[in-house]
């Protein structure tokens, strides 16, 4: 499964992270669109069907975990991949993520190719 | 423990933000998704932003509305970018409102033509939420130079 042309929400609220996930995203020629928060990321798939989004987890207005929660009570949205990503890796989390239902968990530092290849197996499965 | 202080980092990380609160900014797009794409990464950063689907419309929002800057894509039905833009270098209320090209397909001669009509400068489609807002802040450095000459 190619990653070209397909549509990815990166939820982010801090540039710094914003700017590195969609930088490596949009190399694989992905399509990015961007949302601050869980709010804006819902606001967003109504218009759009994305492959993937890839969240934050601790944001302002609305978390990743709400947000995932709202996704999946929502037929037209309960099947996206959604993958979770922090700033520091936590054996806690990655369970609780994992607990609840995110595709995926990665932490940052993320290698490229790595983090790109873990995004193609999810979306071929 | 890796990080004490990781509320901390963030905070500061999210600080880091381009510096564009107090810009406002009209597109001028008829694809939806070139247009969400800017709108976003420009909301991202603070800016506020008005839309509008062509030159007609983008020239009504005009009448009430001075932004920052325009953002105005060429090809689009009922008025095209190169027709708005000179009903905005026609009007003095409007003239000198930076305006950037989006162009959907940048050929030999294309650059030249757009800054030849009177753009401050352009940017290439599709459009990239990692740097559209760099690119935008790099023309409008670019024209203040020019200015200040």
């Amino acid at each position: 499964m190619t990653l070209v042309n397909q549509t990815v929400i990166v939820v982010e609220d801090t540039y710094d992270d914003m700017q590195l996930v969609s930088t490596i995203l949009e190399h694989s020629g992905i399509q990015v669109h961007v949302a601050r928060n869980g709010a804006e990321c819902l606001e967003l798939v109504k218009t759009m069907s994305p492959a993937m989004i890839i969240t934050d987890l601790s944001m302002p207005v609305m978390d990743g975990w709400t947000m995932l929660k709202q996704l999946r009570s929502q037929p037209e949205t309960n099947d996206i991949p959604v993958v979770a990503i922090t700033a520091y890796y936590s054996v806690d989390v990655a369970q609780d993520a994992r607990d609840a239902g995110f595709d995926a968990y990665f932490a940052k530092p993320v290698s490229p190719l790595q983090f790109v290849s873990h995004l193609r197996a999810l979306l071929a499965e | 423990m890796i990080d004490p202080s990781p509320k901390q980092n963030r905070n500061a990380r999210r600080a880091k933000r381009l510096d564009i609160d107090d810009w406002h900014v009209l597109i001028v797009d008829d694809q939806r998704d070139n247009l969400n794409i800017a709108t976003e990464a420009l909301r991202f950063h603070g800016a506020h932003v008005q839309t509008a689907s062509n030159g007609i419309e983008g020239l009504e929002i005009l009448e009430t509305y001075s932004p920052t800057l325009v953002l105005l894509d060429l090809s689009m039905p009922e008025m095209n970018g190169w027709d708005m833009l000179k009903a905005m270098r026609d009007n003095p209320d409007t003239q000198k409102i930076p305006v950037i090209a989006l162009t959907a397909h940048v050929m030999a001669g294309d650059e030249a033509n757009v800054m030849a009509a009177g753009f401050d400068g352009y940017i290439p489609k599709p459009f990239s939420v990692a740097t559209i807002v760099l690119k935008i802040q790099s023309i409008l450095a670019q024209r203040q130079r020019g200015d200040a000459v």
